[in-house]
């Protein structure tokens, strides 16, 4: 098969918030042929989606060859041009929400006078063509369901009848049966012999859909799967999605963390049936039900995207719990006060930092806005507060020049000390234990900052915390928790003790695997 | 051929800007809105420079124009003080113009009301009214301003709540309050004696002066000033983190609309405070066209003073001296509406500054 699209040597380097480099495709050659389904695999910063933008904006470095011709892309619509159709993965960029669907893809009409009939037209003959469902041209974005607004972004990249499409993770608000139309309408497009990229986390439609699949962590190519390796794992997917899910979060060399053994404490935190909403509103946990105890880790694993941080984050209350309950300490906590569930001890280190800290801020004003409400009054105590941040930036060792120094101007893993400095020294009530929620703690630090992370987790634990620990990176999960949880689309699929869980065995559940193993632990979780 | 031989990139600036560059970028501003409007002026035969010195030399370096400078600047400081408070919490609120008005119907109400009290109780008595008013007159602001459907709103609202407080007036001194000796002047009667403020003999500068300057010294007191980076009250700290990031001020418990609300209320309750001392301290009657555009003087000169008060005492002091000038706007042959002129071209840019305070430009050529 000929090679239609190249991509040599790319490299794209971002300015991370502290004013660090992140280099999201490291040196990245990626190639398409001719017909084929080519899956790019790879957890969240893998670089995925940095990769495919690089056809719509100029990369760093590095070439792209589309049809034997060496080409400069500079916007969406050079793309366009040269037949390269894009679904973008974040649509509240790519579609205007208040416009309708028909005003939304005119944006791709060439020429000075534009029908909107016509458009309507096209829209309505290309939904037919390509078997994408009901949807009406005149309807306003923002009325449509998560899945429907993807279906719009896919038929506004088919409509233009590219040689070359892309899809940014196509699939993750669809239902099963729109998947199942969109998998078709994939194949009818390979038999006209165009080529189609897909970007997804899901092992299992990976497998089942693509000739190639290439895997990035890191910004890296781990491995590309020519069209034998890829047609072996058809046969046997199981072992096939084992293979990718190692490939994707790969093992990282780590000194061993020390771990006690220790007596469990109470449970701290239980949730009954929760589902939550994601910011598109479609429901991404679906009824789930687990418990934290006190001197515990609990390791809720799972590619990103599965419902994690929705879960987390209705728990503190950042976002709403549309049904089921959460208990703390045995008391119902389900969509109280922000201000009323961190007064009782609940800790949280989320993954979104921009939420977590106030970059104009000093170091200290960022410490002290979870101690500065703790003495009564009107007025600040600002000997405690004085006290209490010089401690905290001595004790983790932050580096800053100063306490007043803004914390934009530190670095990511200086950034990341302040709120677990932060976080981990808040003080429960008398008598009860700590919840503390770690959503991805080490994300993007490095290897010296990950490591004093995960000892104080353990140390939290050690200390009587209950500790709920999401991460997508499995050498995390594998090496802190004393149980683990595995979330697949919105729900925990499967609960492992740690003592007994394999990377293998945490592996296929994460690719959505449901083996043997699994069922014994979900029983017991959910009994209590 | 290359279209594109140019690279322009916005950049966050890693830093603060120091505390001299962000006065530079502000007189910068400031001198491009006088740019803008000299401009103006040559168009219309009229020489910027001599102008501008004659209103500076009137406004400061005559006797009488120094002491209507002070007189102008007492409403303009104390509503831009107010101001300041909810804009740092990333407030709009632009209808202190309202505000104004209704403190000065709070004060009327009180003084044709109780016309017999002493002083001593009666004009007190007056300030609290127009701070409730005008508090009152707030609200509705806060309260779009945080409410789930109506986000958004509070800049239309504020501004939109300005004209029910200007036709309230306007029925006002036509119907119950009407100047019976008035010749069909649409004008109030004189405010009872009791109710007058005391002007320092000769000059229209009223006791309101003090009051406004202890306001003004205990925001910056309690609410602005930081000592080793942490402000005197949790509700000054509260307004910072939720003027710089309201996520994580929200994801941290801070209630956001407990801040709203009391923001509003301190501004609302001091543009209510500036009416009363406008009507009672210099007109003495109540009339509709009481404030020619105070409430939005206000709003520049909030921003020009950079959100701090002792910035907004020069700030004031400045425009004051605009209004006070404005006598030789008028002998140079211009409408003195041209004042406008001046508030709208220095909003324009001192906003423009803000937004070099947060990012640099920077560019190269491209090969």
């Amino acid at each position: 098969m000929v090679t239609v699209l190249k991509m040599q040597n790319i490299c794209k380097s971002f300015v991370g918030e502290g004013g660090g480099e992140i280099r999201a495709n490291d040196n990245i050659t990626f190639t398409l042929k001719r017909g084929e389904v080519h899956a790019l695999l790879g957890e969240n910063g893998a670089g995925k989606s940095t990769l495919v933008m690089n056809l719509c904006r100029e990369p760093d470095s590095g070439t792209v060859i589309l049809n034997g011709e060496k080409v400069e892309l500079h916007s969406p619509r050079d793309a366009l041009k040269h037949g390269i159709g894009i679904a973008y993965q974040d649509l509240s960029r790519t579609l205007v929400e208040r416009h309708t669907i028909a005003e939304n893809i005119l944006s791709l009409a060439t020429g000075f006078l534009l029908s909107p009939s016509a458009i309507e037209e096209a829209i309505r003959e290309a939904l037919v063509e390509y078997d994408l469902g009901e949807l009406d041209p005149q309807m306003s974005i923002w009325k449509l369901s998560g899945g429907e607004k993807q279906r719009v972004e896919i038929l506004k990249a088919l409509i233009t009848n590219p040689d070359i499409l892309i899809l940014d993770e196509p699939t993750s608000m669809q239902t099963p049966l729109e998947v199942e139309r969109l998998f078709s309408l994939i194949e009818t497009l390979k038999a006209q012999g165009k080529s189609v990229v897909i970007i997804t986390h899901h092992l299992g439609e990976a497998i089942r859909i693509s000739n190639r699949i290439t895997v990035l962590r890191g910004g890296k190519v781990v491995d590309t799967l020519d069209e034998v390796r890829v047609e072996a794992m058809k046969k046997e997917p199981e072992k096939g999605a084992r293979e990718l899910a190692q490939l994707m979060v790969g093992r990282e060399v780590l000194y061993d963390l020390e771990r006690k053994g220790l007596q469990e404490g109470p449970i701290v935190l239980a949730t009954q049936d929760l589902r939550v909403n994601n910011d598109m509103g479609v429901q991404v946990v679906n009824s789930v039900s687990f418990k934290v105890r006190g001197n515990q880790i609990l390791g809720i694993a799972g590619v990103a995207g599965n419902g994690q941080r929705e879960l987390v984050e209705s728990i503190v209350h950042w976002r709403e719990a549309t049904g089921g309950n959460i208990h703390l300490h045995g008391e119902v906590i389900t969509n109280k006060p922000i201000k009323e569930i961190r007064d009782r001890g609940v800790s949280f280190v989320p993954e979104n930092r921009k939420k977590a800290l106030i970059l104009n801020m000093s170091v200290r004003a960022n410490l002290m806005i979870s101690y500065y409400a703790d003495t009564p009054g009107l007025f600040v105590d600002r000997e405690a507060m004085i006290k209490k941040t010089d401690g905290l930036i001595k004790r983790f060792s932050i580096e800053t020049p100063s306490p007043l120094a803004p914390v934009r101007s530190l670095s990511g893993g200086n950034r990341q000390k302040v709120v677990v400095a932060r976080e981990l020294s808040r003080q429960p009530p008398k008598g009860e234990q700590l919840l503390l929620i770690a959503e991805n703690p080490t994300f993007g630090l490095d290897v010296a900052t990950t490591q004093f992370v995960r000892q104080e987790l353990l140390k939290m634990r050690t200390a009587g915390a209950a500790v709920l620990l999401v991460s997508s990176d499995l050498t995390e999960i594998m090496t802190l928790s004393d149980m683990i949880a595995v979330m697949y689309k919105g729900k925990i699929i499967g609960v492992l003790d740690a003592s007994s869980a394999t990377r293998e065995s945490v592996g296929l559940l994460m690719g959505g695997v449901v083996g043997e193993t699994s069922n014994v632990g979900e029983d017991e979780l959910i009994e209590a | 051929m290359k279209l594109r031989f140019i690279e322009i990139k916005m950049k966050k600036r890693g830093e603060k800007p120091t505390f001299m560059l962000s006065v530079i970028i502000r007189l910068l501003s400031l001198a491009m809105g006088l740019g803008v409007v000299a401009a103006l002026f040559l168009l219309q035969g009229v020489n910027p420079l001599l102008l501008y010195f004659n209103i500076f030399r009137v406004a400061f370096f005559t006797q009488y124009g120094l002491a209507e400078t002070l007189s102008r600047m007492i409403p303009l400081l104390c509503i831009g003080i107010g101001l300041s408070v909810p804009f740092r919490a990333k407030i709009d609120n632009i209808g202190a113009e309202g505000q104004f008005l209704v403190g000065a119907i709070a004060a009327a109400g009180v003084a044709f009301s109780f016309p017999d009290l002493p002083a001593v109780l009666l004009i007190p008595l007056m300030f609290a009214a127009g701070f409730a008013l005008g508090a009152l007159w707030a609200i509705p602001v806060a309260i779009f301003r945080v409410m789930g459907k109506f986000k958004g709103a509070d800049v239309v609202l504020s501004f939109l709540m300005v004209f029910p407080a200007y036709l309230l007036i306007v029925y006002l001194v036509n119907g119950p309050w009407k100047d019976p000796e008035g010749w069909g002047f649409t004008q109030s009667p004189l405010f009872p004696v009791n109710s007058q403020i005391w002007q320092l003999p000769g000059t229209r500068i009223h006791l309101t002066i003090l009051l406004v300057l202890a306001l003004t010294f205990l925001i910056h007191y309690y609410l602005v000033r930081t000592k080793e980076g942490i402000p005197e009250t949790k509700l000054g700290y509260e307004i910072n983190v939720v003027g710089e990031n309201p996520e994580a001020g929200a994801a941290a418990g801070i209630n956001f609309l407990k801040i709203a609300l009391i923001t509003m209320i301190i501004s609302g309750g001091m543009a209510g405070l500036a009416g009363v001392g406008e009507v009672a301290g210099n007109l003495l009657r109540l009339r509709p066209e009481i404030s020619t555009g105070l409430g939005f003087t206000g709003i520049v000169v909030a921003w020009l003073g950079g959100l701090n008060p002792l910035g907004i005492i020069l700030s004031s002091l400045f425009f004051a001296g605009l209004l006070a000038g404005g006598v030789e706007i008028q002998m140079a042959g211009l409408p003195v509406t041209v004042i406008d002129l001046f508030n709208g071209s220095i909003l324009f840019f001192v906003l423009l500054a803000e937004f070099f305070m947060r990012f640099k430009i920077e560019w190269r050529i491209l090969k």
